[in-house]
């Protein structure tokens, strides 16, 4: 078929990929389609159990504390690495500088 | 030695437009320092046409000797006319963060970070 | 002296005459400029299809174009075209088109809407000039029209001062990379006393690798790099994404794309030949260093961000880091000639097929934060929840590309991912694994996006409704191209990227055959 890709140790082919993703989903349908009519239409029916009282506002955690636990153990990593984001235009300039320093130094001496 | 005078002026030129730019916090003169080091990448490409005992290159007033090359005083002038649009924009944005945050030092100009 | 003949300097004079129209148009009508803005970008769109159907049909030479006489001689300017210029303007092209639809309705209630469209086809002229000609001045002032007409656009919102800031630090980086742009070029013509990319190449070659040829290629890499905004020259985009108004971040990542365009011209066309007869491997690394750099301090710092635009701007220099990583190894493998056969052409062709890929998936993401910004009035990820229930195009696009940026297969990132991991281990292995964990934080970070934005009951004080027709349809054709790659990705292989890497393995030759 058309749309193949070989790297030089591989090959790749997107249209194959599809079609097994169409097979699965007709074989996921087929096994739905055993169980009891009308499941998700009763009462309360695909909504989250809270306990049988009212979803409240805060249910819905925001997006600064998402990924707390990632955060907080790489806090030794983070702190230096916001802490150069300053937004201080001279900043800016001494990084430029230096960077090119160490470009030309790289190019010198490797 | 006196045929280096004008390289290592430039050399001096730049050097100092980039402390200004480092270590100064008034923004405006961050934008001289900036100007500075156009001025110098200016004088290089003028000082490289020089030749030797060579006359200015207008054809019509030419009477025998060599001149010096053309190509780098073009190039200079559209340089210096980028260079003027370009400080105009910078001089227009200092003006307008002057009116919105009330001060003009670089440590203040920092609502963004992060 | 036939159409066909004038075709490159048509590409450019179009949107030229379209940016000089436009103001005079405004004063006639207020909503007329938006459309013959767009009309102008079609023309152009057109001429740059037919010029690749030109340049790719050919037998790899490129077309050569004098500007003023049909006589080619190389000290007048020349426009120079192969196959990897055209790849970048079709970007350009395509990616222009989406943005001028989208901003129909975005720029509905804002006043000086003329001037909005003159800038956008400023910038369009910038980035074809650029990837279109052949002379190394040329470059520079195109360089800089590009970078004025873009700072311009974003201090487009002059109610609030931040607009001010992140535009006037984008402008000062920019003039400086401009500087040092111009100080390489005139080491340059002191050493060769041409301007033609073509004679330096051969004069360069030449000459090898002397100490002042290796500062002109250390200052040519730096700017280069400063304008693409790769890491640690990245410090304003950020900023500057992040406050420019609605699909203009979408045209400033295509506009710095055109920045890697001159890294890559400057390392294989210029120096191509020192670097291979001398086997020296230095470029090469310093290239890989700096995207390795870039993807992973971009990815961790997108973590967290509370913006969505910004976050969505960390995410770009990091795609730009897989680009530099490609594209460095098949730099650094460039003199050893079995190598190249086995994995260097596939990392190259990774590499620009990402840039395209990316210049899709990318500009689809902004689109979408343009689009719930719109619905929402604020770009604070806190502030908003549960948009999935009334804007259920946007979140369906927005699915789409959080897909294609990680990488998930079928779709196109995966092709091209799958193109640099596979030839980068073959050179070194840490740094293939190095890629695969940013790709998987590039994952952890639209997961947090699409549950806090999209997922959750509805906000209670704000009426969240459908964008309107016109930024769907600009969404829309992005889609439509990201779904083509996706399911085809051999047939954008063969016909669009195997002839670019060729082009730029290949020396050029000489206007006028001095």
């Amino acid at each position: 078929m058309w749309g193949e890709i070989f790297t030089g140790t591989g090959m790749w082919n997107a249209v194959v990929f599809a079609i097994v993703l169409v097979v699965v989903a007709i074989i996921v349908r087929l096994i739905r389609s055993t169980g009891i009519e009308g499941a998700a239409k009763r009462e309360h029916g695909g909504e989250p159990y809270y306990f049988g009282n009212e979803v409240p506002e805060s249910a819905h955690i925001r997006a600064s504390n998402l990924y707390w636990g990632f955060l907080k153990t790489m806090e030794s990593y983070y702190k230096p690495l916001v802490g150069e984001h300053t937004g201080n235009v001279n900043d800016f300039m001494a990084w430029a500088v230096l960077t090119m320093a160490g470009i030309l130094l790289l190019m010198f001496f490797m | 030695m006196i045929d280096m005078a004008p390289y290592i002026t430039v050399a001096i030129i730049i050097g100092i437009g980039l402390y200004i730019c480092m270590f100064k916090s008034n923004l405006i003169k961050i934008v001289m320092g900036i100007s500075l080091i156009e001025s110098g990448v200016n004088l290089f490409l003028i000082t490289l046409g020089y030749r030797h005992g060579a006359y200015a290159p207008i054809f019509t007033m030419f009477n025998g000797g060599i001149m010096t090359l053309p190509t780098p005083q073009a190039l200079t002038l559209t340089s210096i006319v980028i260079g003027v649009a370009t400080t105009a924009l910078l001089l227009a944005f200092v003006i307008k963060i002057y009116r919105h945050y009330g001060s003009i030092d670089a440590k203040d100009a920092r609502r963004l970070k992060g | 002296m036939s159409f066909m003949d004038q075709l490159p300097i048509l590409i450019i004079a179009v949107p030229l005459l379209g940016a000089f129209l436009t103001p005079i148009l405004g004063m006639m009508s207020k909503k007329l400029p938006r459309y013959t803005s767009t009309l102008f970008l079609a023309v152009s769109a057109l001429l740059v299809a037919l010029m690749a159907f030109e340049v790719y049909g050919g037998d790899g030479t490129p077309i050569i174009y004098t500007l003023g006489s049909s006589d080619p001689t190389p000290f007048r300017i020349v426009l120079e075209i192969d196959a990897f210029s055209v790849f970048m303007a079709i970007i350009m092209a395509g990616v222009s088109l989406a943005v001028s639809i989208y901003s129909w309705s975005f720029t509905d209630k804002y006043t000086g809407q003329d001037k909005f469209y003159t800038l956008i086809l400023l910038v369009v002229v910038g980035s074809y000039g650029m990837t279109l000609t052949g002379d190394l001045f040329n470059l520079f002032v195109f360089f800089e029209i590009s970078s004025i007409a873009l700072s311009g656009l974003v201090a487009f919102r002059m109610n609030r001062g931040e607009s001010f800031e992140a535009a006037f630090k984008y402008m000062m980086y920019s003039t400086l990379s401009g500087l040092f742009l111009l100080f390489a070029i005139a080491l340059l013509y002191s050493q060769y006393g041409v301007l033609n990319i073509a004679l330096l190449a051969q004069g360069i070659t030449a000459d090898g690798f002397t100490p002042l040829n290796k500062v002109v290629l250390a200052l040519l890499i730096g700017d280069f790099a400063m304008k693409a905004g790769a890491v640690p020259l990245h410090m304003p985009s950020p900023y500057a994404y992040s406050e420019s108004p609605g699909g203009i971040s979408t045209l400033f990542m295509a506009a710095s794309q055109a920045g890697l365009y001159g890294l890559f011209r400057a390392s294989f066309t210029l120096f191509g030949g020192a670097i291979s007869s001398m086997g020296y491997a230095a470029v090469g690394w310093i290239v890989i260093i700096l995207g390795v750099l870039s993807m992973f301090i971009g990815v961790t710092m997108a973590l967290v961000q509370k913006d969505v635009k910004r976050l969505m701007a960390y995410h770009c220099i990091s795609q730009t880091g897989y680009i530099l990583l490609g594209v460095g190894v098949g730099i650094a493998v460039l003199g050893d000639a079995t190598a190249m056969d086995r994995y260097g052409k596939a990392a190259i062709e990774g590499g620009l097929f990402h840039t395209i890929n990316n210049a899709l998936y990318k500009g689809l993401l902004f689109l979408t934060a343009g689009a719930m910004f719109y619905a929402t009035g604020t770009r604070n990820l806190n502030e908003m929840r549960g948009l999935g229930h009334n804007m259920k195009i946007t979140t369906m696009f927005f699915l789409i590309g959080a897909i294609a940026i990680s990488g998930i297969p079928p779709s196109n990132g995966f092709s091209s991912k799958l193109l640099i991991y596979e030839s980068v281990f073959q050179f070194n292995p840490a740094l293939s694994a190095i890629a695969m964990f940013v790709s998987v934080l590039t994952l952890a970070s639209f997961v947090k996006v699409f549950y806090s934005a999209f997922l959750g009951p509805k906000m209670k004080d704000k009426e969240i409704k459908e964008v309107p027709s016109s930024m769907i349809f600009g969404m829309a054709i992005l889609v439509a191209a990201i779904l083509a790659f996706s399911l085809f990705p051999g047939l954008v292989l063969d016909t669009l990227i195997k002839p670019a890497v060729e082009a730029l393995l290949r020396a050029w030759p000489i206007p006028g055959g001095v």
